[in-house]
């Protein structure tokens, strides 16, 4: 359907070269059709001319100051004249339809003389409203720099290029979605980048074919390895700082316009880990942060499944002096673990899905409300227990602590497999379930590149920036997994500027 | 003209030879290899078992000596020495030994999974999630099968502990009389430790997977040495903790070991430690199948997951009809003598009429 | 068919769930004792905690009776509501009747095969009938008298006088040759069970105690441990009593090799400090603290001495000479140790360390 649809406007548009003379006149006319559409009549020294453009696309403002001010000021009225005395950069002259169009679609005001109605001078003055940079929401970070992307893909550009002045730094520009016409910035350091890498990026997303690309996520998905699967493969952010972080070890970036997200490629599984604040702390604490989020996960997705085996299997694993506490907290509840166990995780799941749904304030009061009424009240009424309530909270609260918000998505989903293995064949149910994971993460990959690394393919030299964060002089090379074209990060150059020494070792 | 050739994208590092061999060779025999070595090498099993880890490393070192003749794998080997009709003869004969060594794995695991966990659930269920993993973990080729492979070894390692925790019950003195045993009991010995030390062989047939294979022949030694020092723990460890006759007694001593073990918030151990041994045993399960189907599709010149399939039908149907405590006493009959007399009688001989032709063709 | 074969594969897999044994669904016994009835049979008498909220330390009490041990968990499965199982047990108690009667490894064959008991459950022997232990109301309400009654072996065995023990350690010794192993007795005297002694077993019967004066030489011969009480009288001028409580203790054992003349030393060796002295000297001098070492020293070779005779009368080795004699002495076999032990000369050496005193004079 979808190539049919292309073929027959391609024909179209051939037809259209031929007869090229009354094709610009339809083509305002068929415009003028949309009421938000303006064919602005002037005259000047007998000369009429025609002002069109798209009042909702265009900054009113820049209009009357930069073009219809400027206009009369004009001693003999053409075209050119009026491109030269306009002062706005990158305008252009010309009769193709398929440019006017769509130059006119993206905001730009074409004027036309009463002399030649097929010739259009093209100025930009399309309107720039959107947010204001603020403060990333998603990705939060006390210590680190307080700017996210917003919806404007230059913008976003100026956010990278700031942080990356150099002239390395390569922007690959392509238009994909054909209702769309979604802008992707294709982004990396050449000379840095595996070329390979950057191919590929380019490549498969000249090969997507869909109508509409409404955001970096959306797109993300097209471009994936593998699509059955819950694990982002494609880092999306919405830092700046990442994302030239991303570039400079040697990955590909792409920024999509109208999205307020950038994406990395190719990713590992332990970077969803990592917040940018790892780098602007001292390597201790970073790294015990860095475990603590992978301690986190894992909790997340074991400690609901091992309640089920344990309380439906295997009792002699329950200490004695715990016994008494889990059994007399179970005693009234007419379910089995399972069911207690789902009703808790399904609440919970509700609960979030409806506070992100809600308004700020109304979600927050939501949370606290069903956080601790339904829990409370779900005990008190005994249908589950308070100690899987302890657990299925801070299960829930574990699965918030990673920083890529979609790589907690896959974390919470993970959970419900390893339920049903655990009521199924208790703790080995949750052995087998563990390795079919672990078989799909060895087998996934990013672009190409393997998304376990560095634990296998295993990478020594790649761990100093994985589970934890080694001290910086430890970052010599960039990671091996990329490839990449420069691998030094630091120049071996000896330091003029000595570290203090004191008695004991001099 | 090397039908074995593989490309360079599949292959996997040298260095995993070493977690593939170690990994291949402690599967199911650890946990029950004391028993029958106790009864006929007593305190002399640990010598036992280092002769038989001596024996692993002239068989591996054979192995690398014919494929530096004959690159490839044993199939290419064996129809290069011993010509179409005997060679693949002879392959068929590998095949199905790699076969009946995964199916002893999955039904010895099966056992133990009855015999202390769950004796209701049907053999078949088991064996049938199994199929599935191991059918899921094949088709992402072997570089999958050698990351599974790899990651079970570095997940399973920290079982060691209730080993030394079990030293808290140690009684030194069970360790002596050394030299007790006549030779001839210590070489019974080894042949009764034949489940920890076979697997070894595999790396006939994944030889071509590995990069610059010449090289990773001191991982292979590396994975085999490790293995027998492994062995060589427990079975110490064993004689420490258990009487000779309690250890004749127990079936599975290293999990009955474990059932002391216990920590403030776990009282009892061996049901994890069973649990986490399906860890240990699903790449052993893996690697067998997929040797055996590579070796038909070797053979035959079918698509891998063909023979694959196959395999696991008949695996299934094995486990629906017969019950495992039986199939397993006609299995660890063959595997135990034959499967270690065809491996150790064999590859001596492959290697003998490899060189022979070698030299033949140069005179 | 590729669509429905995964929906058939889900199915047969949901139609194969293990068993449940939700935990409140079943009767964990926390407790097992055997005794023998008038007419022969096996008394089973299971400690059931009964778990409810803010009431801690129910418990009743399911009995049955049959001929074999684990037919008994079956008799009074019938009577409860749930299912009777031993994963949760903690201590076995068998009555000094049914273990003369039945034997020890008949007893215990079914505790050693059955996958749900772990090793570490505890063994008893109740001097008496076990039925009085078992229905005597635990003095801690909070506990019920299964439990009580394993903490009080446990804390013996850590803090006491108390040999270890378990299951494992137990089999290991009943199943060697000769079958010499002990376990603790248990009595009740008025309302109390204490520790009455520990109950030594050969070739399956019961065949001696040691009684409780004797348990920390006892203790100190089997195993090296870090804590346990003796006390013995100093005798000089006028006789007074002394209590050490051990720091670090246990015995090496030296075997000498000469087939004809075989001979066993053994060295005790105590390192321990004083916890009372009914005398009013100056303990911070140090020839009064020899002057103790070396009493408790003779008190102790003594003591010890006249415990090995004992057991070199009976033809007993609790302490394991056996193993530790076979280990210099390949050939021998059990029928010539059965000659020789009895008439062995056996040595004690014994050495004491007074390492403190204590915070007064």
């Amino acid at each position: 359907m979808l190539f049919n649809r292309r073929n027959s406007q391609k024909n179209l548009n051939r037809k259209d070269d031929f007869n090229k003379v009354s094709d610009i006149r339809s083509l305002f006319n068929s415009l003028s059709s949309s009421n938000d559409f303006i064919n602005h009549q002037g005259n000047l020294k007998g000369i009429g001319y025609w002002v069109s453009f798209y009042r909702s696309l265009i900054d009113g403002q820049e209009l009357h100051e930069s073009v219809l001010s400027v206009i009369p000021t004009l001693e003999t009225i053409s075209l050119e004249q009026i491109k030269e005395n306009i002062p706005i950069e990158n305008t252009l002259i010309t009769s193709t339809r398929k440019v006017i169009e769509e130059r006119i679609m993206r905001g730009e005001i074409a004027i036309r003389l009463d002399t030649n109605l097929d010739e259009c001078l093209l100025i930009n003055i399309a309107s720039k409203q959107g947010r204001q940079i603020g403060k990333p929401e998603l990705e939060f970070g006390i210590i680190s720099p307080q700017e996210a992307f917003v919806e404007d893909i230059d913008i976003n550009l100026n956010l990278v290029r700031k942080r990356l002045p150099i002239p390395e730094l390569q922007v690959n520009e392509l238009t994909v979605g054909s209702l769309s016409k979604t802008k992707v910035a294709v982004i990396y350091i050449e000379g840095i980048v595996e070329q390979e890498n950057v191919d590929t990026v380019i490549q498969r997303i000249n090969e997507i074919e869909f109508d509409e690309i409404l955001d970096g996520s959306n797109l993300a998905q097209m471009l994936y390895d593998e699509s059955n699967t819950l694990f982002p493969l494609f880092l999306h952010t919405e830092r700046p700082d990442r994302i030239a972080s991303a570039l400079s070890e040697g990955k590909v970036a792409m920024v999509i316009d109208r999205s307020s997200s950038a994406l990395i490629a190719p990713t590992i599984l332990l970077e969803y880990f990592i917040t940018m604040e790892d780098y602007n702390m001292p390597w201790v604490p970073a790294s015990a942060f860095r475990l603590l989020r992978i301690f986190a996960v894992i909790f997340s997705i074991f400690a609901t499944p091992l309640y089920v085996a344990v309380l439906t299997f295997h009792y002699e694993l329950i200490p004695k002096d715990l016994l008494e506490t889990i059994v007399a907290s179970r005693n009234l509840i007419p379910f089995p673990p399972l069911i207690e166990a789902l009703f808790l995780e399904i609440s919970i799941e509700l609960l979030r899905e409806a506070a992100a749904r809600l308004p700020t304030k109304v979600g927050q009061t939501l949370g606290i409300v069903g956080g601790i009424v339904i829990g409370q009240a779900a005990v008190v009424a005994g249908l589950t227990s308070n100690i899987l309530l302890i657990i299925v909270a801070l299960s829930a609260l574990a699965s918030f602590v990673t920083p890529i918000y979609k790589m907690g998505n896959a974390i919470r989903l993970l959970r419900f497999p390893f339920l049903l293995g655990a009521q199924i064949w208790g703790l080995l149910g949750i052995a087998l379930a563990s390795v079919f994971l672990m078989t799909h993460l060895i087998k996934l990959t990013s672009m190409g590149h393997p998304y376990l690394e560095p634990i296998y393919p295993f990478r020594i030299k790649d761990w100093k920036d994985s589970f934890v964060r080694l001290p910086f002089n430890f970052f010599k090379s960039r990671p091996v997994n990329l490839r990449t074209e420069n691998v030094t990060r630091q120049p071996q150059k000896q330091k003029t500027s000595k570290k203090r020494k004191n008695d004991f070792n001099e | 003209m090397n039908q074995a050739g593989v490309n360079d994208k599949y292959k996997v590092s040298p260095f995993y030879v070493f977690f593939l061999v170690h990994s291949m060779q402690t599967g199911i025999g650890v946990l029950s290899f004391q028993r029958v070595l106790a009864k006929s090498a007593g305190t002399d099993g640990w010598i036992s078992i280092i002769l038989a880890g001596l024996i692993v490393h002239i068989m591996i070192w054979i192995i690398y000596k014919i494929f530096s003749i004959v690159p490839g794998d044993i199939i290419s080997a064996n129809t290069q020495a011993l010509g179409k009709w005997l060679g693949n003869f002879f392959n068929l004969l590998f095949i199905i030994y790699f076969l009946i060594l995964g199916m002893t794995v999955i039904i010895s695991y099966i056992n133990v999974v009855h015999v202390w966990m769950f004796e209701e659930v049907p053999s078949w269920a088991f064996a049938l999630v199994f199929l599935i993993l191991i059918y899921y973990i094949n088709s992402g080729g072997f570089r999958t099968v050698t990351g599974v492979t790899f990651l079970s070894v570095l997940l399973t390692y920290w079982l060691l502990f209730d080993l030394i925790y079990a030293m808290k019950y140690a009684e030194f003195t069970n360790l002596l009389p050394i030299f007790d045993h006549s030779i001839l009991d210590i070489l019974k010995g080894v042949k009764d430790n034949s489940l920890t030390m076979i697997g070894f062989e595999l790396i006939l047939m994944f030889y071509p997977f590995i990069k610059d294979a010449k090289t990773s022949q001191k991982y292979a030694h590396g994975g085999a040495l490790t293995t027998t020092l492994l062995t060589v723990f427990i079975y110490l460890v064993s004689l420490v903790f258990y009487s000779q006759k309690q250890l004749v007694l127990t079936i599975w001593p290293t999990l009955t070991m474990t059932s002391v073990v216990e920590l403030p918030f776990i009282q009892r151990f061996e049901y994890i430690e069973i649990s986490w041994w399906a860890l240990v045993i699903i790449p052993n399960m893996t690697i067998s199948l997929w040797a055996a189907s590579r070796g038909f599709k070797r053979l035959f010149n079918v698509q891998q997951k063909y023979p694959l399939w196959g395999m696991s039908i008949i695996i299934l149907l094995i486990n629906i009809f017969v019950f495992d405590m039986d199939s397993l006493y006609i299995l660890n009959k063959i595997i135990n003598p034959y499967g270690l007399y065809f491996i150790c009688l064999y590859l001596p001989l492959l290697l003998l009429i490899i060189y022979t032709k070698k030299l033949r063709k140069r005179l | 068919m590729r669509k429905v074969l995964p929906v058939i594969l889900i199915c047969s897999l949901l139609c194969s769930c293990a068993q449940q044994k939700v935990v409140d669904e079943v009767n964990m016994a926390q407790a097992i004792g055997y005794d023998l009835t008038e007419d022969d049979m096996i008394e089973g008498m299971f400690v059931i905690p009964i778990f409810q909220q803010e009431k801690m330390g129910k418990y009743q009490i399911l009995s049955g009776k049959s001929t074999t041990t684990s037919d008994v968990q079956a008799i009074v499965s019938k009577k409860a509501n749930k299912p009777v199982l031993l994963g949760q047990t903690r201590i076995v108690f068998f009555s000094e009747k049914i273990v003369q009667q039945i034997g020890m490894t008949e007893l215990t064959d079914y505790i050693y095969r059955e996958p749900q008991l772990g090793n570490r459950v505890i063994l008893a022997i109740v001097e008496g009938k076990v039925k009085d232990v078992i229905y005597t109301k635990s003095p801690n309400s909070n506990v019920n008298i299964g439990i009580f009654l394993a903490d009080l072996i446990t804390q013996q065995k850590e803090s006491g006088n108390g040999p270890d023990t378990n299951l494992h350690i137990f089999l290991k010794d009943a199943l060697a040759d000769g079958g010499d192993a002990f376990l603790p007795l248990l009595k009740k005297r008025n309302n109390d069970i204490m520790v009455s002694g520990v109950a030594l077993i050969h070739e399956n019967k019961i065949v001696s105690k040691v009684k409780t004066q004797d348990m920390f030489v006892f203790k100190t011969l089997v195993q090296s441990h870090k804590r346990g009480i003796y006390k013995f009288s100093l005798k000089d001028k006028k006789k007074s009593e002394i209590v050490v409580e051990s720091i670090r203790s246990g015995s090496s054992y030296n075997v000498s090799n000469s087939g004809s003349d075989p001979s066993i030393t053994i060295k005790i060796k105590i390192e321990g400090q004083v916890k009372e002295s009914m005398r009013s000297e100056n303990l911070t001098n140090r020839k009064m603290i020899k002057k103790i070492e070396m009493a408790m020293k003779q008190d102790l070779t003594r003591e010890a001495n006249k415990l090995i005779n004992d057991f070199q009368k009976k033809n007993i080795d609790p302490i394991g000479l056996k193993e530790k004699y076979h280990a210099k002495n390949k050939r021998m076999t059990y029928e010539e140790w059965k000659k020789i032990y009895p008439n062995m000369t056996i040595k004690v050496e014994t050495e004491v360390h007074i390492l403190q005193t204590g915070v007064s004079e």
